[in-house]
C-alpha cells in the first residue's frame, strides 16, 4: 500500500506489464521456492478452537493440533501463559469464562478476524467439584456444574454452527465426555449427570448436523491425571474406588480425514507407572 | 515511510572478528528495516581472498544464500562462490536457468553451503568489495511511475548506474555487464534496477551500508511526507460479517483446492486504502516488485466474487500473461506442460468490509 500510494502521489503507479510478471511467476527458480515448501501437514489451513486450553487435555490438544499444521484458538478461564499464545502466529488465545455467552461470541468473531473461520471445535473445558453424595448435594453446586459442563457447551455449539457449516472440508466437533458417563462413581452426581447430558447433546448434534457436513464425536477419557480436574479434594476419595488402572500407552489424538467416518478417536493415556506415581503423590 | 537512519554501532561492528562476520552484521542492519527488504527481498555480498587447504589463494564471492533472511543472517548463510568461474559464466551468450543454478552450486568452495542467490553473477561483476542490494519501498515507488527513469536521474544525478527492467537472473547480469562500461565512472556509488530495487557499493562494509541508507533517504526526500491514517477502526458494522468472512474463506479454499487461512484487516490504514475511489486503477496492475508475485498473485481480488477472480486468473495463465498472437506463440513460457498454480486470490480488497 505504501509503495503504490507513494508512486500515485508522484504522478501515477505503473506496474510491470502482465507478460513480464507472468514470466517471473512461472520462472522455474521462483516455482522451486514453492516446491521446496513440500507437502503441507494434514491440518494445514484449518482452524480449531479448544476450550480449557491452558492445561491438561486441552493443552495436549492444542499441541497436537499445532503439530499437524492447524491454527488454534485457545480459550481458558486461567491466563494462557505459554509463550506460544503471544508469539506463534498460528495461535490466538483468549482468557474467557465459557459461561459468558456474549464474551464467547466475541471470541468467535475475533477468531474469524484472525483466521477467517472455524473448522474444529474441541469442547474440553469442564469442572469436577468436590465429592458430594446426593443427600448432601446443594442445588447451587448442581447448577454450577450444569452451567459449565452443559449449558456453556450448548451455547458455544449453537453459536459456532454457522462457522462449522462453512468449513471447507466439513466441520468437526470433539466433545470431551468422561469415563463417568458409562461408569459413574458415588459422590459425583453433578459431574456424571452433566457429562451424560453433554454426551446426549453431542448425539443430537451428530443427527442434526450431519447434513451440514459437520462430524461430531465424543471421547470418554479415563485416568488422565495431569489435568486441572484432579484437585486433592477430588483425588483422595476416588482412590478407594480404583481397582487397577488398565495398561495404557502413549498420547495419540487423530482427527480422521473424512467426515463421513465416525469411528471414535483414540485418546490421551498414561503409562501405569505415571498413574501410580500420581497416586503416590496424592497420598503424601 | 519514515526517515532513514544508519543503525551502525561501533561496538557491535568491533565485535565482528572477520570480514564475513561484518558482512553478516550490516546485512542484518538492512534486514531490520522492513521498508528496505519487504518480504525477504534483497541480498548482499563481499569479495574476499581465501587460502584453500592446499595453499591456493582464490578470490571468493560470499553472497547471500537462498533460505536465509537478511534480518537474521549469519556467516553460514553466505555461499562461497569462485569469482573466476562466475566471471567466465558472465561472458557466455546465454544459459538456461537450470544450467545457471547448477553452475553456481557446483562452483562453491563449501559443498554444504546454501545455494547462492540467483544474482550471484551480477554481484561478481560489480567491481567493489562490498555490495548491498535492497528492494527499498520508496525507490520501487519512484521507478514505477510514468516518468520513473527521469525521476531517478533527477534524484541521483549520475552517481548511479540505471538499468531498465530485465528479468532477474542471467539476463539481468548480462544487461548490467553491457551497461556498466557505458555508465560507470569513478564517482559511481550504486545502481538502480527499474521496477526491482537499488544497489550500493563500498570499499568498506560501513561505506556500502551507509551509502544505501543515504541513497534511500534521498528518494524519501524526493517523495516527501505522506499522511497515513492511523488507529484501529474495529470490525465491520455489518452484524453478519463473520459469516460473510467464513463464506469467503470457503469459496477461496474451494478454488485453491485446500483450506486457507484468511485474516481480516480493518485498521484505518487498510480501510482507507480499500475505500479509495481509484482503487481499481491503482490495485489492478501488479505487485510492487515481481518477486512478490508467487505470494500475492499479480492482482488482488476486488470484492468477493472468487469464481470470477479464478476465471480471470485462468485466462491470464492460458495467455501466458495476457499475451496475444505472435507474442504468445514466441514467449519463453509458452511450453504446453506448464502447470497452473491454484487460481485463488491471496489478497482481497473489499471496500464495505476491509
Amino acid at each position: 500500500m505504501d509503495i503504490l500510494e507513494t508512486a500515485d502521489a508522484l504522478g501515477g503507479w505503473v506496474a510491470l506489464p502482465a507478460p513480464q510478471l507472468f514470466d517471473v511467476e512461472y520462472w522455474d527458480l521462483e516455482q522451486a521456492k514453492l516446491r521446496r515448501a513440500g507437502q503441507p501437514p494434514v491440518l494445514a489451513g484449518e482452524v480449531a478452537l479448544v476450550t480449557g486450553a491452558a492445561s491438561g487435555i486441552g493443552k495436549a490438544c492444542v499441541e497436537a493440533l499445532l503439530k499437524r499444521g492447524a491454527a488454534v484458538v485457545g480459550v481458558d478461564l486461567q491466563p494462557l501463559v505459554d509463550g506460544r499464545w503471544s508469539s506463534d502466529p498460528a495461535c490466538f488465545g483468549a482468557q474467557c469464562d465459557i459461561t459468558d455467552e456474549a464474551a464467547m461470541r466475541d471470541v468467535l468473531a475475533r477468531a474469524v478476524a484472525r483466521f477467517g473461520g472455524l473448522d474444529m471445535l474441541v469442547l474440553n473445558a469442564g469442572i469436577f467439584p468436590k465429592s458430594a453424595r446426593i443427600d448432601a448435594l446443594s442445588t447451587e453446586l448442581w447448577q454450577k456444574v450444569m452451567r459449565v459442563n452443559v449449558d456453556a457447551n450448548m451455547a458455544l455449539m449453537r453459536d459456532a454452527h454457522p462457522l462449522l457449516a462453512r468449513s471447507p472440508k466439513g466441520g468437526r466437533v470433539v466433545v470431551i465426555g468422561s469415563k463417568n458417563v458409562p461408569a459413574p462413581g458415588p459422590g459425583a452426581a453433578a459431574y456424571s449427570a452433566s457429562k451424560a447430558a453433554l454426551t446426549q447433546l453431542a448425539r443430537i448434534a451428530a443427527l442434526e448436523w450431519g447434513s451440514d457436513r459437520i462430524r461430531v464425536n465424543v471421547i470418554h477419557p479415563n485416568a488422565v491425571f495431569d489435568t486441572g480436574l484432579w484437585t486433592e479434594d477430588v483425588l483422595t476419595p476416588c482412590q478407594s474406588h480404583w481397582v487397577k488402572p488398565a495398561a495404557m500407552s502413549s498420547i495419540s489424538i487423530s482427527f480422521r480425514k473424512t467426515w463421513r467416518r465416525t469411528k471414535p478417536v483414540s485418546w490421551v493415556r498414561r503409562s501405569p507407572s505415571r498413574v501410580r506415581s500420581s497416586i503416590r503423590k496424592s497420598r503424601r | 515511510m519514515g526517515a532513514m537512519q544508519s543503525l551502525w554501532n561501533d561496538a557491535e561492528a568491533a565485535a565482528c572478528r572477520t570480514d564475513l562476520e561484518l558482512r553478516a552484521y550490516t546485512s542484518r542492519l538492512l534486514g531490520q528495516d522492513r521498508s528496505l527488504v519487504l518480504h525477504g527481498g534483497g541480498n548482499t555480498s563481499v569479495k574476499l581472498s581465501v587460502t584453500s587447504i592446499v595453499g591456493d589463494e582464490e578470490d571468493i564471492l560470499f553472497v547471500k544464500g537462498s533460505g536465509w533472511d537478511l534480518e537474521t543472517i549469519q556467516p553460514a548463510g553466505f555461499s562461497p562462490c569462485r569469482m573466476a568461474h562466475l566471471l567466465k559464466l558472465s561472458r557466455l551468450d546465454s544459459m538456461s536457468d537450470a544450467q545457471m543454478a547448477a553452475e553456481l552450486k557446483n562452483n562453491m568452495t563449501n559443498a554444504g553451503a546454501p545455494a547462492p542467490s540467483v544474482e550471484a553473477i551480477l554481484h561478481a561483476l560489480l567491481p567493489f568489495k562490498w555490495v548491498d542490494h535492497t528492494h527499498a519501498d520508496v525507490v520501487v515507488a519512484l521507478t514505477n511511475t510514468p516518468d520513473g527513469e527521469a525521476r531517478i536521474r533527477a534524484v541521483y544525478g549520475n552517481s548511479l548506474v540505471i538499468i531498465p527492467y530485465v528479468m532477474p537472473g542471467f539476463e539481468l547480469a548480462k544487461a548490467v555487464a553491457g551497461a556498466w562500461p557505458k555508465q560507470a565512472h569513478a564517482g559511481t556509488i550504486g545502481m538502480v534496477l527499474m521496477g526491482h530495487g537499488i544497489f550500493s557499493f563500498g570499499n568498506t562494509a560501513r561505506e556500502s551500508y551507509e551509502r544505501m541508507i543515504a541513497l534511500v533517504e534521498l528518494a524519501e526526500r524526493h517523495a516527501g511526507p505522506r499522511a497515513t491514517p492511523t488507529g484501529p477502526v474495529g470490525v465491520s458494522a455489518a452484524g453478519d460479517w463473520p459469516q460473510i468472512m467464513a463464506d469467503l474463506r470457503k469459496a477461496i479454499s474451494d478454488v485453491a483446492g485446500a483450506p486457507m487461512i484468511v485474516s481480516y484487516h480493518a485498521d484505518a490504514r487498510s480501510l482507507a486504502f480499500a475505500r479509495r475511489r481509484d482503487l481499481e486503477a491503482l490495485s489492478q496492475q501488479g505487485p510492487a516488485t515481481p518477486d512478490h508475485i508467487i505470494r500475492t498473485k499479480r492482482v488482488p481480488m476486488l470484492g468477493r466474487d472468487v469464481a470470477a477472480y479464478a476465471a480471470a486468473y485462468e485466462r491470464y495463465f492460458d495467455t501466458r500473461g495476457l499475451r496475444e498472437g505472435a507474442a504468445l506463440a514466441g514467449c519463453r513460457a509458452a511450453t504446453p506442460d506448464l502447470v497452473m498454480l491454484d487460481p485463488a486470490p491471496r489478497v482481497a480488497l473489499i471496500p464495505n468490509l476491509a
